[in-house]
């Protein structure tokens, strides 16, 4: 009944998903773990190519994150509705989609500059080796 | 390292004392074994090993004060937490004892977690013992969710909208106490170091002590203050630590580590230099940086609240929190060369070049462009103050 209820009403319906999408976004970076873990596991070790793209698919879910969270504070984000579903354990209030969109960015300049620190390790070790 | 910064994301959403906790453990742990990721350095083990024992120290710490709330109060939800407190200072004065226990050893986790004196003393050997680009991470992203989950656990004593003024009066106290400690230690302790890590260590030890005086002033404009203050402080962090990490030497397996060797940066790649300067005078509060707003604006909200011994205090360590910066200065562009430092440096690609004069022109261009980014900050100041007020009105009314 509640889910017929929540279907019938196409705002709350609306909210209800765009809240869902926006946690499953966290539950991305869970996903590319598992797939480093099997990328890992395929071909032993990784190439410094392969290890670069998986830092651009980093990055991208990132951004896709920030703009999730963008459309949702655009969307009229309030937290008197959300209070409906995220009452007890979470909360997601306009403020902490800011402090969200925050470590997104900062977590990307971080990614950019772990792209330099392998590049730069592996370029000091071709040094070494010739 | 992505499951650190997952562990982030459900600290700063958790409204329960144990999701906290959980979140908090979720976010150490990954940070503990990355930081002893050289598998084969024992600098960096040592730092692990280090890091990894104060950590679970302090996580036992919370989690027993956590089950003092619990045993107290009946429930670890934060909002019914807020609700009984709110109940409980209508009859009584002062706070039952196990809950003021259950909140020191609460304080003395997250304290540890943030690296607050007197709980600072792994900062400065987990940040030398770290590789560079762990260091980074460990500087800049754990303390914006834990700042943020301290704000909302303590809202009764520094949220000015849900402050409850017999119970504040103590907790604020130690908050200051700490505050103050952290700035004298941070202060003197980077005096004496060689090495930029240590260096950036204790800077990070005074810089939040000046973030959590702001706080500590219970107002709209403290808090608005300590959020500017941390956000230019992280961007000024970022700036120094790409730095940090793109210099390297050539034909040489060590990076950059102790302050002396500054002086090849300016032989050798000048521009690169004078950016590293720009993040150490924001970082000292000298104009026309950013920096210098987020140090204003700290000291203005504890004038405005009439707290003029704490603001000269502050004003005092400002000064001599610039001295190491200026030092390190006077070793970038101020020596000369010295005969058996090694003065060849790996080049920049386009990539850095871009993003190291982005966040440069960013620094300056802020000074001068202060009021978008502050009407930014005000509103985002008002709804992080505002979030837990507005819930409970909602309980309340419907």
């Amino acid at each position: 009944m509640k889910i017929l209820d929540l279907f019938m009403n196409l705002e709350y319906f609306k909210e209800y998903m765009t809240s869902r999408i926006m946690v499953s976004a966290d539950f991305f970076f869970v996903f590319i773990i598992i797939l480093i873990i099997l990328m890992r596991l395929k071909s032993k070790t990784l190439n410094s190519q392969q290890f670069e793209n998986m830092i651009y698919i980093i990055i991208i879910g990132f951004l896709v994150k920030i703009l999730i969270l963008y459309q949702n504070l655009s969307s009229g984000f309030s937290i008197i509705h959300k209070i409906t579903f995220f009452n007890y354990h979470f909360l997601y209030s306009p403020g902490v989609l800011y402090l969200h969109i925050f470590i997104c960015i900062i977590a990307i300049c971080l990614f950019i500059a772990l792209l330099d620190y392998f590049y730069y390790e592996k370029f000091i070790s071709y040094e070494l080796l010739y | 390292m992505l499951l650190g910064i997952e562990g982030m994301f459900l600290l700063i959403s958790a409204n329960d004392l144990f999701i906290i906790y959980i979140a908090i453990e979720l976010q150490s742990i990954a940070l503990y074994i990355l930081t002893s990721l050289k598998r084969y350095s024992n600098v960096s083990i040592e730092a692990g090993l280090k890091y990894f024992i104060y950590g679970s120290f302090a996580s036992g710490m919370l989690l027993y004060g956590v089950s003092l709330v619990y045993g107290s109060l009946g429930t670890t939800n934060l909002t019914q937490i807020y609700i009984l407190l709110y109940s409980l200072s209508i009859d009584n004065d002062n706070l039952p004892l196990s809950l003021v226990y259950g909140y020191v050893l609460i304080i003395a986790g997250l304290f540890f977690k943030l690296g607050l004196a007197p709980f600072h003393l792994w900062v400065a050997d987990v940040y030398e013992g770290a590789p560079s680009i762990i260091t980074y991470f460990l500087a800049v992203l754990p303390k914006i969710s834990i700042l943020f989950i301290f704000y909302r656990i303590f809202g009764f004593a520094l949220n000015y909208k849900l402050q409850i003024l017999q119970y504040s009066e103590f907790f604020l106290f130690l908050f200051i106490c700490s505050a103050l400690l952290s700035i004298f230690i941070g202060s003197i302790g980077a005096i004496y170091q060689t090495k930029i890590k240590r260096l950036l260590a204790y800077s990070a030890i005074a810089n939040l002590g000046f973030i959590l005086l702001g706080l500590s002033t219970c107002s709209f404009s403290g808090l608005f203050a300590a959020l500017y203050y941390f956000f230019i402080y992280i961007l000024a962090l970022i700036q120094m630590f790409y730095i940090l990490i793109i210099v390297r030497r050539v034909n040489s397996y060590l990076k950059i580590k102790n302050l002396i060797e500054f002086v090849a940066l300016s032989h050798t790649n000048f521009s690169l230099s004078f950016l590293f300067m720009f993040a150490l005078l924001s970082f000292a509060g000298i104009p026309p940086l950013i920096g210098f707003f987020g140090k204003l604006l700290i000291f203005n909200s504890l004038i405005i609240n009439g707290q003029y011994l704490l603001a000269f205090i502050g004003v005092l360590f400002s000064v001599l929190t610039s001295v190491y910066y200026l030092r390190l200065i006077r070793f970038l562009l101020f020596t000369d060369q010295v005969k058996h430092q090694i003065y060849f440096l790996v080049p920049l690609t386009t990539r850095q070049a871009f993003f190291l004069a982005s966040l440069s022109v960013l620094n300056i261009s802020m000074f001068f462009f202060q009021g978008p980014l502050l009407l930014f900050f005000h509103d985002v100041t008002y709804l992080i103050a505002n979030a837990y007020w507005l819930k409970i009105y909602c309980i309340f009314h419907f």
